[in-house]
């Protein structure tokens, strides 16, 4: 079976003012389907941009990736657009939310772009908040929200489209360390449930204690990838 | 310090110091040029309506305002101009004397309004003998001579040499009756005077009419209307003669003057509306700015700096703010007005409406303390006025509430 | 089209998040477009009224008379009454109404005092809707008919002939064949008008002029109102072919000066618009650019969700939609309400003198037609909305990744 994510010789420059910085130096992974995975290295090791390569925000300077079949180094703008619609869920550090939206609307939201229907939208929607523990919340809007709880809505949504893989970009940065572990356990769960591939980015001990597969990043390489006994 | 520190924070957000200052400026620079050429427009049609036949004011007898009979007269002239001329402002002042006659040659009669003038003196009070088309004007020691207007001229079939016959009513009531030589057509533009007004010599129409040494008018001049305007009142206390009337250029145009106050009244509407939502934009960007350093004023308040003095702070960038919108705008607009007044602006319609007053049609901006200043000095009062509220928000801070701000 | 759909609440929600910074906006276009359409209302009522007034003073909307006329107003140049196709014209249906007239300089002599005045022979009724004479009359009666051979004298004219009801007065004026010919009148009327119309006319019934000016049936002029739909071109051509020979002229050439105003107010209208319009987008603008800033990591989040290029820039245009919309919405009502409230008319009695040098009538009657309206929302609303591509295409063109970067 083809790896649901796959890289070969990832390189990634770009300037920063004066200085051009080597984020990636040759990077080659492989994940299959259903793993949870984490990335760890120090800051400026690189790990958020390989995210966002993965995740084709960002081209790299070389090499090439391929995402759940697809090649994303051919692909235009709006295809871009479409992948991330479709197949790849984000959740980011912070402001992952639409502060003009309620909780379930923002889980919704893809879903609207996606175009189901309203009634179909809001079951998904209280489905998914459900699942992770906010019922009863849906029509809060993210002001009245606790951090530990937004960035719950924010995996809500990023399933509710029921993409191939989601990416998490240190999500649990801004958190407490008991809103962090329920977080990820809660991450790891949906994991287990619905078989989307996880790929976590992150510097936090107990988080990587969560996944399953770890890759240390250091100066834009590989360092090391260890399993963990399922 | 203060004004240093302000200074620098208006340019920490370059973008939106600019985009007001362009409003502000723009405003200012519109309002300026706007009013320089409505008062240069007002100047213009007041000057040469008045110039044309009127006079910037005149010295009448009493009641002779609201029926300019031939009986109401003033006696002595000589002294009464004397006793004008002295005041500082009144530079020239002419004699006058007029009464309805009819002038006929041949077959064809009209009414005509007869003039008498002083050929030297009427020409420094008004810009009659200017638009003489053919022929001249009168001249000192002309005895049996008068100009007509054109329309007049061509009614009667008169031209240059021709004779008319004048016929009416003298002032002790007996026939006045005279043959003048036609010796200028004059063409003011302006129907009523072309197809009724004849000037002749004011001794000879003395005599025709038996008006003795007596005038009807004395008209005044001065350097401008409103140099004369001003020195009117120290006029009406020289006067020999108590019962003597001043009129000012207001009441001898009545129209024009409400015609002016109707058009500055509809424009006041206009440049109000302008300057609140001048002030509304500038306020809408001081407000968003105090709400993005909320936080850094609850710095400022921890350290120890008082409230009232973040808010004069943030005022004076207020301040800063306007004076260079408004700098740049009067600079723009006095720039525009001076370039104008080089060409006059041709509007559409002007023409038309002005050659009824024997103005021209072009439009020239009339630059002067009003026009340049009081349109932004408005401005800014409604621009400072309106910092009070962003002022009243920060007295209201509280250090730790503001540095938790979002 | 769907994503306008998922847009357009989501744009009307982001306007809302600022309450006070959209209010002010709102405020803004809101003002502007109230003054535009007010002055507006308010130029058009000068220019109506300045029309009105000059048209009633003797002018109608068109004249006839024979050539030469209007050089030299004089019963010799006169015209027969209007023969038959002319007298189809003007008796048809793009002629409201049409007066008879003979009109020539005259001289009015009383005990005391001889003036200059135009001598207007008229058939009274005719004059209705066609000049002010057939309402202004005061004391005394109106005429009784074309044949009625009293005169009716202003107001400010009688006091200084020093004349009155019932006395008798001299009038001189030139025959058909030029020769002075004199009569004696009884004033039967005074009416009252603009102080020019005053001390300017004098009426007597037509018939009555022309068996005093020795000229059988012949006009000094026919003056005309056009029906409400028609065109006056349209009328001017129809009846300057059935009569070759005449001089039919409409009033923007007997009236320069009152087409002039026309054309200058129109002239001004279009200045305030569009500086009013530079000031509403520099608003809007600045609104958008504040708000835009404001959610630079939001812009970068919608497109790691999966936004296309090009529907950051339709969010941004939307709330510029929305908020220009809205305000374009109550400058208008509010400018319909204060027209409305003023549709008595504002009074210019103060300043009477000023409304009868510029022409115009005594009170003002802002008004505007809803085509007028129409236009000035259908210009504003969009030029509104494209000022905010700016603001729009700078959201647009944020790097997500870079907008999520930054602090």
């Amino acid at each position: 079976m083809t790896a649901t994510v796959q890289c070969h010789d990832l390189v990634k420059r770009y300037k920063q003012g004066e200085t051009t910085v080597n984020a990636l130096k040759g990077v080659d992974l492989a994940v299959e389907a259903g793993e949870f995975v984490s990335i760890s290295g120090p800051s400026g090791s690189g790990k958020s941009t390989l995210l966002h390569i993965l995740g084709s925000l960002e081209r790299p300077t070389g090499g090439d990736v391929v995402l759940d079949g697809v090649a994303l180094s051919g692909l235009a703008k709006s295809e871009q657009a479409d992948l991330r619609l479709n197949r790849i869920g984000f959740v980011f550090q912070a402001y992952n939310l639409i502060p003009v939206l309620s909780a379930a609307e923002n889980t919704a939201f893809i879903l609207q772009l996606q175009g189901m229907n309203a009634r179909e939208r809001r079951r998904r929607a209280f489905e998914m908040l459900e699942r992770v523990g906010l019922a009863g919340m849906e029509d809060r809007r993210p002001g009245q929200l606790s951090g530990g709880q937004q960035q719950r809505v924010a995996v809500a949504r990023a399933l509710a489209s029921r993409p191939a893989i989601v990416l998490a970009d240190e999500p649990t940065a801004n958190l407490d360390s008991e809103n962090s572990d329920e977080l990820l356990t809660m991450m790891s769960e949906l994991n287990r449930e619905s078989g989307v591939t996880f790929i976590v980015a992150t510097h936090d001990p107990r988080v990587i204690a969560h996944t399953r597969r770890h890759l240390v990043l250091t100066d834009g390489r590989i360092e090391s990838d260890e399993s963990v006994a399922a | 310090m203060l004004t240093g520190l302000a200074w620098r924070n208006l340019w920490r957000q370059p973008r939106r110091t600019l985009l007001n200052t362009l409003s502000i400026g723009f405003a200012a620079m519109v309002m300026v040029f706007l009013l320089a050429l409505q008062l240069g427009t007002y100047a213009s049609v007041k000057e040469n309506v008045l110039k044309a036949f009127d006079g910037y004011a005149q010295i009448q007898p009493p009641g002779y305002r609201d029926d300019p009979a031939l009986h109401r007269t003033i006696e002595d002239p000589g002294m009464v101009m004397d006793a004008a001329k002295r005041v500082a402002g009144v530079t020239d002042a002419a004699p006058r004397a007029s009464s309805f006659a009819i002038v006929s040659r041949g077959d064809a009669s009209f009414g005509a309004a007869v003039t008498g003038v002083d050929p030297a003196l009427e020409q420094r009070v008004s810009a009659l003998h200017n638009t003489i088309a053919r022929g001249r004007y009168l001249e000192p020691g002309d005895g049996a001579a008068a100009v007509i207007g054109s329309a007049l001229a061509r009614n009667l079939g008169v031209d240059l040499g021709g004779r008319l016959t004048l016929l009416g009513e003298a002032r002790d009531g007996t026939v006045a009756a005279d043959v003048l030589t036609v010796v200028g057509v004059f063409d003011t533009g302006t129907r009523e005077l072309d197809r009724q007004v004849v000037e002749m010599p004011l001794t000879r129409f003395q005599d025709t009419f038996a008006m003795g040494k007596a005038v009807n008018v004395v008209v005044l001049g001065g350097k401008s209307l409103a140099r004369l305007t001003d020195a009117l009142p120290r006029v009406r206390e020289r006067l020999p003669d108590p019962d003597l009337r001043v009129v000012d250029w207001k009441t001898l145009r009545p129209g024009v003057s409400q015609a002016i106050t109707l058009d500055v009244s509809v424009s006041m509407l206009w440049y109000a509306s302008l300057l609140v939502v001048v002030v509304f934009i500038v306020l809408n960007t001081l407000l968003m700015s105090v709400l993005e350093r909320t936080r850094e004023f609850g710095v400022l308040l921890a350290v120890g700096m008082r409230a009232s003095l973040i808010g004069r702070m943030v005022w004076m960038e207020l301040l800063l703010l306007a004076l260079l919108g408004l700098t740049a705008g009067v600079l723009a607009g006095t720039g525009l007005a001076l370039a104008i007044g080089h060409y006059g602006l041709v509007l559409p319609g002007a023409e038309a409406v002005f050659a009824q007053w024997g103005v021209p049609g072009r439009l020239f901006p009339r630059l002067d303390a009003v026009s340049a200043f009081a349109g932004p000095l408005a401005m800014l009062a409604g621009i400072l006025a309106a910092g009070v509220i962003p002022y009243r928000r920060i007295r209201q801070l509280e250090p730790v509430s503001a540095m938790r701000a979002a | 089209m769907r994503i306008v759909g998922i847009l357009l609440p989501l744009a009307w929600r982001n306007l809302w998040r600022n309450r006070r910074r959209t209010l002010i906006t709102l405020l803004v276009v809101g003002v502007g477009v109230w003054s535009i359409l007010c002055f507006n209302a308010l130029l058009r009522a000068w220019a109506d009224s300045t029309l009105t007034g000059s048209l009633k003073n003797m002018t109608g909307e068109a004249q006839i008379h024979a050539p030469g006329y209007l050089d030299d107003p004089d019963m010799q140049k006169s015209f027969a009454p209007p023969a038959a196709d002319l007298a189809a014209v003007l008796n048809g249906d793009s002629v409201a109404r049409w007066a008879p007239r003979v009109r020539t300089p005259a001289i009015v002599r009383s005990e005391y005092k001889t003036l200059p005045v135009t001598l207007t022979g008229v058939v009274p009724d005719r004059e209705q809707d066609v000049s002010f004479i057939a309402d202004a009359v005061g004391p005394g009666r109106q005429l009784a008919g074309p044949g009625d051979d009293g005169v009716l004298l202003g107001r400010h004219l009688a006091d200084r002939l020093k004349t009155g009801l019932g006395k008798r007065v001299v009038i001189m004026a030139n025959d058909v064949n030029g020769k002075l010919a004199e009569r004696g009148a009884r004033v039967v009327g005074i009416f009252s008008a603009s102080r020019p119309m005053e001390d300017g006319f004098v009426f007597t019934g037509l018939e009555a002029a022309q068996a005093f000016l020795n000229a059988g049936n012949r006009l000094s002029e026919i003056s005309l109102m056009t029906a409400r739909d028609a065109n006056l071109d349209e009328v001017l051509a129809n009846l300057k072919a059935v009569a070759p020979k005449l001089d039919i002229e409409g009033w923007p050439d007997l009236e320069p000066m009152t087409k002039g105003i026309h054309d200058l107010t129109h002239g001004f209208v279009v200045i305030w618009l569009w500086v009013m319009f530079v000031l509403i987008a520099i608003g809007v603008v600045n609104t958008q650019l504040m708000a835009v800033f404001e959610r630079i990591r939001e812009f970068g989040l919608l497109q790691a969700l999966g936004f296309r290029p090009g529907w950051v820039l339709m969010e941004v245009l939307l709330e510029a939609v929305q908020i220009v919309g809205l305000g374009v919405a109550l400058g208008a009502l509010s400018a319909a309400l204060t027209i409305f409230a003023l549709h008595d008319g504002l009074s210019l009695s103060g300043l009477a003198r000023g409304a009868d040098f510029l022409g115009m009538e005594r009170v003002l009657y802002p008004r505007l037609a809803p085509s007028e309206f129409i236009t000035t929302i259908l210009l504003i609303w969009p030029l509104g909305v494209l000022t905010a591509l700016w603001p729009a295409r700078r959201a647009a063109r944020f790097d997500a990744v870079e907008a999520m970067r930054s602090t």
